[in-house]
């Protein structure tokens, strides 16, 4: 069914903290899969490294006031925002059922970078029941509160277009196992 | 099933992502999966059940109460208190049951920060251990060599500082160990009970038999509204079993409520009182005068020096009825020696005069018999513990300062390092000599030491300027580079005994790994260690050191958790009066201090007035909520639930006069000028109209803590002027005035109570 060519394992790694060839080559495939994937969104600029990472800080590592974007499934699927709560059991059953286990260390297994590392493990071994679940009963329950609070922090072009292309991504995908799911091609 | 591309990508795009690494196929989900998962089959059963139990100590306070983690699949799910602990048993206050929070709270300092922008501006990059580690230690080196070793200083608090400090220590500065738990809190009351009765009666705990005392004398202490569980628990057994309470307090606090007899004192005049009492002891024949006799020098000298305060002139000093407080030393006198006069814990209250004031507290204790008596002052019984020689450091050759911080303070001796004060002067003036570095752990010096503002004018002149951190509050956000620390959930710390009325012996251990990049303190200390090429700190781990230290006591970590990680010992905390052997150079209670004399201080405690309120101004007096700690848990998850801000309590009969209502919204102003961020209102009775109160460590200015951040006002951001105790070299915190701005308009503090021509009027001009 589905496809060798997707770009989970990318968007994950650009959810972690800007290495230097996210920092020389994200911007671009960036802009590539907008074009792709037709999100309209600004060209991304290349960023100078510290920008980047002080960025990075910013949004997801500590943040200031309200603007706290934590990308852990915890924080959206536990009423009071903690850590290693609901979300965290969820993503850590999911992965157990597709016979996995997280890589040791030092991110919590649902920060979004495993998370969408998964989806694309789903996808390449054709698991496609357990991804639907996967994607209706966990990561859509937190993706879109998590997308709407990085919005509202105001990040810089590179993580607003990734923000944006990760929401095309799964709506997408979501649509395309339903489709797979109930046999409608 | 059809095979089709789910996403349309161009080739471009597929190859920008191959070069990165990040096509399809990539290894087992990017990478970031292995194939197999461990079995957690306890993970089905509700809550805590089948949870695995690891005994620890709790750190949610410094109290150190004996806990249970209860653990499921490595996540954390419950504390409680350690069952077999003589002190708490079961239990833990709302803070112990909160630690859970705390290791799970998303502001947590997660990984080594550099800061990218302007101090104190928040903007950081996430860096290595290995790469922060060699940042400080270049620096820490740059900085010895440039200015010597002194210029190098450690504000340090609690055992996650230890470790680091040993390496302050072996690059040879004296300001190495500067604990607000010494300069902020309880320095003064420390000095006055190892120079009165030879040993610390009161420091982190206090030697003190609350459960069987038949009578309890707490100034100025708020148990109950200040939590430590088996503190509180043996204040409440003593009442419970029928104890009479007197209190001493400007507001009527938690035991205020429970008070026999409540003395709503003028602030700043509780040495009178108790120097009047000491009077009225003595010229009634009220004290044990077989037991000063056979164990106390002096009495001749105090009683001379004491004989001119008496009750008519304590009642205007100290606006109190005479009648009130002959009927509070008759009760107390009526239950002697079966007493506690409780010693105090937090004693930096007015600079002059908090030496004396405890050790008065100390006299009455004596006069009284109440050492070593059932219900008095108990004594200690050591518990043996071992040192590890591997956690060591060997010290670089150095060369002592011309002149050092600690000389202007006597009595200093007993404490490390060197008063706070004169660290933050030095390193504003560069006299009498430079400082340009310093290293923070477990503390949060803007929220902990007066005049903040001063602190951060200060860390301006500094080169540099590191923490460990396990939130991201006021100090880190101030700091060049933040270490995440682990939380006492994640870390071996030392061994603990406890040699109070039930002795034992625990241990802190980890009960689940350190999250996300967070290392014990001991780990960073080694690699430090390493980096500034000192010789020590040889222990691989510190299950070794550990051991080491349980060796001693014939025990390991493997059998103290076998035993439920809590070893008891009997105690011996009584002792006869004729047998009687306090720990001073002669064996007898001191009731006169020669050595005090020898520096030109009051060899007896003398009444020294705090000035009275500038005009338009009440006296700003403070104290903790029962569910916090200091300024570490604003931020809490449960705590901020139960107590998200604090409130300015005002006298109601000033609050109708200058028309402010219970929950109105004001800003403190204190006679500097400096304003507080906003604050309710709590009118109330309950208070004297000469002063407002609020509770400590709320109105955080940090925007990384996002619940604690300017909830509340800040009592140390409202303390600008302060005076340092002349022993030990404390600094004061309830030096400074207040009054209201409402709606922008300032409203000054009407003086409802006269101030007698013996007490002096604060002078702005001079602040």
């Amino acid at each position: 069914m589905l496809t060798r060519n997707h770009p989970f394992n990318f968007l994950s790694k650009a959810f972690y903290y800007p290495s230097e060839e996210i920092i020389r080559h994200g911007p671009r495939v960036i802009n590539l899969l907008n074009k792709d994937l037709d999100c309209g969104i600004e060209d991304v600029p290349d960023i100078p490294a510290t920008e980047f990472q002080a960025e990075y800080v910013r949004l997801f590592i500590n943040s200031a006031g309200n603007t706290i974007v934590p990308p852990y499934a915890s924080v959206y699927r536990h009423g009071a925002g903690l850590l290693y709560q609901q979300g965290y059991d969820e993503a850590v059953a999911y992965y157990r059922e597709a016979g996995v286990e997280p890589i040791k260390g030092p991110e919590p297994p649902d920060h979004l970078a495993h998370e969408l590392a998964f989806v694309g493990y789903l996808l390449e071994t054709g698991q496609v029941s357990l991804l639907d679940s996967f994607l209706r009963r966990h990561l859509m329950k937190w993706f879109p509160l998590f997308s709407e609070c990085l919005q509202k922090a105001n990040p810089c072009n590179f993580y607003h277009g990734l923000n944006k292309i990760t929401g095309a991504c799964l709506n997408t995908l979501i649509e395309e196992v339903t489709n797979e799911e109930t046999g409608i091609s | 099933m059809k095979r089709r591309e789910f996403l349309k990508l161009s080739t471009a795009t597929c190859m920008a992502m191959a070069a990165l690494g990040t096509g399809g196929k990539q290894g087992l989900g990017g990478g970031l999966f292995s194939p197999t998962m461990a079995d957690a089959s306890t993970g089905q059963l509700p809550g805590s059940l089948g949870a695995k139990e690891v005994t620890s100590v709790c750190e949610m306070c410094f109290w150190r109460c004996p806990i249970v983690a209860k653990v499921k699949n490595g996540k954390l799910v419950k504390i409680e208190g350690n069952p077999k602990s003589p002190v708490n048993g079961t239990r833990v206050c709302a803070r112990g049951n909160s630690g859970v929070q705390l290791l799970y709270d998303p502001d947590r300092v997660k990984y080594p920060l550099k800061r990218v922008g302007a101090r104190g501006e928040g903007k950081w990059a996430k860096i290595s251990w290995d790469e922060a580690l060699d940042e400080i230690a270049f620096n820490m080196d740059k900085v010895r060599k440039k200015y010597g070793p002194s210029s190098l200083a450690y504000f340090d608090h609690g055992a996650s500082a230890e470790f680091l400090r040993e390496i302050f220590k072996a690059l040879g500065t004296e300001n190495y160990s500067n604990e607000p738990a010494f300069f902020q809190c309880v320095g003064p009351v420390a000095v006055s009970y190892m120079s009165t009765m030879g040993y610390i009666v009161s420091g982190t705990r206090q030697y003190i038999d609350m459960a069987n005392a038949k009578a309890i004398l707490l100034v100025g202490s708020h148990i109950g509204e200040n939590v430590h569980v088996s503190h509180v628990r043996e204040y409440v057994e003593g009442l419970a079993k029928g104890a009479k309470l007197v209190v001493v307090d400007p507001r009527f606090s938690a035991p205020a409520n429970k008070a026999d007899i409540y003395l709503p004192i003028r602030p700043g005049t509780d040495t009178a009182l108790l120097l009047t009492w000491i009077n009225y002891v003595i010229e009634h024949n009220l004290y044990d005068k077989d037991f000063v006799e056979k164990n106390c020098e002096g009495f001749e000298r105090l009683r001379q020096s004491v004989k001119k305060y008496t009750l008519s002139w304590a009642a205007r000093i100290c606006d109190l009825k005479v009648d009130d407080m002959e009927q509070a030393i008759l009760l107390l006198a009526r239950y002697r020696p079966n007493l506690t006069i409780h010693p105090g814990r937090h004693s930096a209250w007015y600079g002059n005069g908090d030496v004396g004031r405890h050790q008065a507290l100390a006299i009455l204790g004596a006069l009284f018999g109440t050492v070593g008596a059932k219900g008095g002052i108990i004594f200690q019984t050591p518990v043996v513990k071992g040192h590890a020689e591997c956690l060591k450091c060997e010290k670089l050759p150095s060369e002592e300062p011309e002149t050092s911080l600690r000389d202007n303070y006597p009595f200093v001796e007993p404490f490390p390092g060197s008063p706070t004060a004169a660290i933050i002067k030095a390193t504003l003036t560069g006299e009498p000599y430079p400082i340009k570095l310093w290293g923070i752990n477990g503390v949060n010096i803007l929220q902990t030491i007066p005049n903040p503002y001063d602190t951060m004018k200060a860390i301006k002149k500094l080169d540099f300027i590191f923490c460990e951190e396990m939130l991201m509050g006021e100090t880190a956000l101030w700091s060049d580079i933040v270490l995440p620390g682990a939380t006492y959930l994640e870390r071996y710390d030392g061994v603990y005994v406890y040699d109070g009325i039930t002795p034992y012996l625990t241990l802190r251990q980890p009960v689940v790994e350190p999250m996300f990049e967070a290392k014990p303190p001991f780990w960073t200390a080694k690699q430090l260690a390493k980096k500034l090429k000192l010789k020590g700190l040889s222990c691989e781990k510190e299950e070794d050191f550990i051991n080491e230290e349980l060796k001693e006591a014939g025990l390991s970590i493997a059998s103290l958790n076998k035993k439920g990680g809590i070893v008891t010992y009997p105690g011996k905390p009584y002792r006869d009066k004729d047998s009687l052997k306090v720990p001073t150079e002669s064996g007898k209670i001191q009731l006169s201090v020669s050595d005090f004399a020898d520096e030109d201080l009051p060899p007896v405690p003398e009444f020294i007035p705090a000035p009275a309120p500038p005009e338009g101004f009440a006296r700003l007096i403070y104290g903790r909520a029962p569910v916090h700690t200091f300024s570490r848990t604003m931020n809490n998850l449960w705590l901020h639930n139960e107590w998200p801000e604090n409130h300015a309590w005002v006298n109601d009969e000033v609050a109708s006069k200058i028309g402010l209502k219970d929950g109105d919204t004001v800003i403190l102003e204190n006679q500097n000028g400096y304003r507080s961020l906003g604050i309710k209102v709590k009118v109330t009775p309950g208070i004297r109209p000469d002063a407002i109160y609020i509770d400590h460590g709320f109105g955080s200015r940090s925007p990384f803590l996002k619940r604690a951040y300017k909830r509340g006002a800040s009592d140390q951001f409202l303390i600008t002027h302060y005076k340092n105790d002349p022993f030990m070299g404390a600094s004061s915190h309830r030096t400074d005035f207040v009054r209201i701005i409402k709606d922008g308009k300032t409203l000054n503090i009407p003086e409802l109570v006269c101030v007698p021509p013996e007490i002096p009027r604060f002078q702005i001009e001079q602040s």
